[in-house]
């Protein structure tokens, strides 16, 4: 019982991160049909972001909300070197872009910060919490209230807010959105911006338990886009739902199954989903596109 | 109020309209009529600056807009209502207005067009909460049209609304138009249904080619007769 | 007319295809023949092919220190046999066609009477495929995958334990100074992991002893939260870590918030101070195998690790210098026994060594030229690596 109330929490804590990395790449895809295969990359530069900041003795959470904007001010720029040029022409060619952003991210913090982990560590890294026998750490903790609020924000943002609704009118109908007084480009890179500093917090928020390395940006893209499929490309509460469900599905099959297919079965249940229902499981119930 | 002085435009080296020249004045009903492809969704996708203008100039209220970001005509006063309706179909109806509303020219109450567009059409009123997906067709000819008024336009660039309808339905909406026209909207009505279309229009231009071929100051029976057969080969028994 | 003007150009292009071909082949023979000659005067050529930029730039430098300490010393006392030594250091990336690239331009170009490589086993196979064309006397101090010495070559050493030698050592040494009885691995899914999860398994529970997981991740997986939880829950009395250091230490803190606080074992991957850079307070206890400890009350590694520290400013913390330190020596001695720098002559010579006293243990290599060298076992104790035994 132990075990399996463990392997739901494991199961959460994970999920938690991935909806909050999924959220920000659904996001980009929604607005501006973009396939970013550089999001990870962004985690990435969170991470380092917040392991700079602490070397100069900045506290943890204002280096955590520093890199959120450290990421999108990045993102400012690779928008406009790499997405923008790009806006009219084949969305096969902003995707081949992405890929080029992904590498020559990679290899420039290789360059520069060399390919060796560096540790983060904060008051929350070391202690867990228990109850029962079930045991959790304060950084997972932090992750998914963090997640979960900024998942909660993202929804209100777009489903409430003026910015929101311009942004899915523009990612439905960007000419008539046009019409309708919605400047779609700015629209586009606003939501870059945001989509790729969610991503940046990701990072940050990770880069106590998992170290910071050039590489660590790339298996979260990844399972961002397996969560982005499960729940419908563009789909926001697709992403979050849909990363909950990844990481339940992580640690049901890791643990009752074997954790040397873990990542076999999650890939199953992806071609599975692309088989039976390409638009994503969640495209039924809350059939809306950003 | 509006004016359009020789312009082309077109898709890269494919020149659609060819130095076409109309006008439209206030509180008019302006039709262009013509048949499929001889650029009259151009025309009106030209003024709204989708297409940008290649020579020519477009005159609106006295100030040349042809070079203005597209998202500013809103709030300029001028409403487009596109071909086929092009309404949010993921989003809701109340939600579709609001869109308008957050871009309108802030000056006009948003709350009073509110009110009038739902006087206007009902309908929408209660379907406030569904999405715009879920519509019928003449509901989403509705809303699309009531998605402009709520902006409170001085002119409506209206493309096809009769496009798809029943007969019943287009009648309605026709008288619908009028009625915007009586209270004082201008509008530019491009039009493939030129027997519902001339029912309500006051003036006309016909098109062909890119050019208008056929420009009708007052109509009366007989001219009518005259456009029916030789511009848009109806035959007049 | 033009059909025949046609014909004479690709004639004349093939045919200056073909001279290019040949002069490309026998120019290098021709020179080589009169470079052997006219070397054997000038000094000896020892070529180092391994990582010197990039991630394992750090270990790769490290392998080059040892060596170039050695050539120094050598050369400080005369040489060999009056001929000075040289230290040919190339960088390969850790790239596979780039490790390739530079072992065959080192054998052509420069014509090295010795060759010492790499950091990674993969890639010191396909070079040691090129050396051993010519016969070149070629030592592997650092990659230490079991088939490294599997291939049948005549001309290759390794001077240290093999990877199948250090698992032994650790199921002797839980066996004879450990408590523990029941035992998890955690195992990356790779065929180092896999190996060490056959063999460690099989001679642990010959023993009666038992291993009650066999939990797989894959290299450059971050969370282990899951494998963790389902060794939890079969409740061993240990664990050990069958991996590298970048997951290991992860998993180690990663244990210690699940509320596993029973005793870690892991193996070479944990050598050195990276383990407690990335590891923190997690990895404190943690036993592992190692093999080289600075602070051995050996004569041969005290003056090693002075001579070090004196010419580098630091206590040599792991055995990637001195392997390749002993290796450069034992080139040496076998040249100075042998008489010559021929080939066959000095492999003959190292085949014949018995117990050839070097910092990393006694040196007698068997016909495929491995040695049985010392496999310590360190514990990470207050920050420090600190050797725990060693079976005599």
């Amino acid at each position: 019982m132990t075990e399996f109330i463990q392997i739901i929490v494991n199961g959460m804590a994970n999920g938690a991160l991935y909806a909050l990395i999924a959220l920000g790449l659904t996001l980009i895809y929604g607005v501006m049909n973009l396939s970013n295969f550089a999001q990870g990359e962004f985690a990435m530069i969170g991470a380092f972001g917040t392991y700079f900041l602490m070397q100069m003795h900045m506290n943890y959470m204002l280096a955590i909300i520093l890199s959120f904007i450290i990421a999108g001010l990045i993102g400012f720029v690779i928008h406009i070197l790499a997405f923008h040029p790009l806006r009219k022409s084949e969305p096969l060619n902003m995707m081949l872009s992405s890929l080029g952003v992904s590498v020559f991210l990679v290899n420039l913090s290789q360059y520069l910060f060399s390919p060796n982990p560096k540790v983060v560590s904060n008051s929350f890294s070391e202690k867990s919490i228990q109850a029962f026998g079930v045991f959790l750490s304060e950084q997972r903790i932090l992750i998914v209230i963090v997640s979960l609020i900024l998942c909660g924000f993202t929804y209100w943002l777009l489903e409430r807010s003026k910015f929101g609704r311009s942004v899915r009118a523009a990612s439905l109908d960007p000419d008539t959105a046009t019409l309708y007084g919605i400047p779609t480009n700015r629209i586009a890179f606003l939501t870059f911006i945001f989509g790729v500093a969610l991503t940046g917090i990701a990072g940050g928020l990770t880069a106590p338990i998992y170290n910071v390395y050039p590489t660590m940006g790339i298996s979260l893209t990844l399972k961002a886009f397996v969560v982005v499929v499960l729940g419908g490309m563009g789909n926001i509460p697709g992403a979050i739902m849909g990363g909950f469900i990844v990481g339940l599905i992580e640690s049901f099959s890791a643990g009752y199954i074997s954790t040397a297919f873990q990542d076999v079965i999650v890939f199953s249940a992806l071609f599975l989903v692309l088989i039976i229902k390409p638009e994503g499981i969640l495209s039924k119930v809350q059939g809306e596109k950003v | 109020m509006l004016n359009i002085n020789q312009i082309v435009s077109g898709y890269g080296d494919i020149k659609v309209l060819k130095e076409i020249s109309l006008h439209v004045n206030e509180g008019e009903i302006v039709g262009i009529l013509g048949a499929n492809g001889v650029g009259k969704t151009t025309l009106l996708k030209t003024i709204s600056n989708l297409i940008k203008t290649q020579e020519g100039t477009i005159t609106y209220l006295g100030k040349e807009i042809q070079n203005s970001s597209p998202h500013k005509l809103l709030s300029m006063g001028i409403a487009h209502v596109p071909q086929g309706r092009h309404i949010f179909s993921k989003m809701s109806v109340i939600e579709n207005l609001q869109i308008s509303m957050d871009h309108a020219n802030k000056k006009s109450n948003g709350r009073d067009r509110l009110s009038y567009v739902f006087d206007l059409f009902p309908r929408l009123k209660e379907r406030l909460k569904q999405l715009g997906g879920t519509l019928s067709g003449g509901e989403q000819q509705m809303l699309a049209i009531a998605r402009a008024l709520v902006a409170g336009p001085k002119l409506i660039l209206l493309d096809e609304p009769s496009m798809g309808l029943a007969p019943l339905v287009v009648q309605s909406m026709f008288e619908t138009i009028q009625q915007i026209a009586k209270d004082g909207t201008t509008i530019l009505l491009v039009e493939q249904n030129a027997v519902a279309a001339l029912e309500i229009v006051q003036r006309l231009y016909v098109m062909d080619m890119g050019r208008t071929v056929y420009e009708s100051q007052q109509i009366n029976n007989q001219e009518l007769d005259k456009i029916k057969e030789v511009y848009l080969g109806m035959s007049v028994s | 007319m033009k059909r025949f003007k046609k014909m004479f150009f690709m004639m004349v292009s093939l045919l200056s295809v073909l001279i290019l071909l040949l002069a490309g082949c026998s120019a290098p023979k021709g020179a080589s023949e009169s470079d052997s000659k006219k070397d054997s005067s000038g000094p000896m050529k020892i070529g180092l092919v391994t990582q010197l930029s990039g991630g394992g730039a750090l270990y790769g430098n490290l392998m080059k220190q040892g060596a170039q300490l050695a050539v120094d010393q050598i050369n400080a006392k005369g040489g060999v046999d009056g001929r000075k030594l040289k230290l040919l250091a190339e960088d390969d990336q850790a790239n596979p066609s780039e490790s390739v690239k530079v072992t065959q331009r080192m054998v052509s170009d420069e014509n090295i009477d010795a060759w010492i490589g790499t950091l990674k086993s993969s890639d010191t196979i396909t070079d040691i495929g090129i050396t051993a064309k010519k016969n070149i006397p070629s030592f592997v101090p650092v990659a230490v995958a079991d088939n490294v010495t599997d291939s049948g070559l005549n001309n290759v050493y390794r001077n240290v334990a093999k990877n199948s030698m250090q698992i032994t050592e650790m199921v002797n040494y839980i066996l004879k100074e450990q408590p523990h009885k029941k035992m998890a691995i955690i195992a990356e899914n790779t065929d180092y992991g896999r190996n060490i999860v056959k063999i460690f398994s099989e001679q642990f529970e010959k023993d009666g002893r038992k291993i009650t997981n066999k939990e797989l991740y894959n290299v450059g997986q971050k969370d282990f939260n899951n494998q963790l939880t389902k060794i939890k829950a079969s409740k061993p009395d240990s664990v050990l870590i069958a991996g590298l250091v970048a997951e290991g230490a992860l998993i180690a803190k990663q244990a210690k918030q699940l509320g596993i606080n029973q005793q870690l074992y892991s193996f070479g991957g944990f050598m050195g101070k990276q383990p407690m850079e990335l590891g923190g307070s997690a990895v404190n206890n943690l036993i592992h195998t190692d093999y080289f400890v600075p602070t051995a009350k050996d004569e041969k590694t005290q003056s090693f690790v002075n001579d070090f520290n004196k010419k580098y400013g630091q206590i040599p913390d792991s055995y990637y210098s001195a392997a390749t330190y002993d290796a450069v020596y034992l080139y040496a001695d076998a040249v100075k026994k042998a008489g010559t720098s021929d080939p066959e002559k000095v492999n003959k010579v190292l085949h014949e060594l018995k117990d050839e006293h070097t910092v990393m243990g006694d040196i007698t290599f068997d016909k495929n030229g491995q040695a049985a060298t010392k496999v310590w076992i360190s514990q990470i104790q207050d920050g420090k690596q600190v050797g725990i035994y060693h079976a005599e």
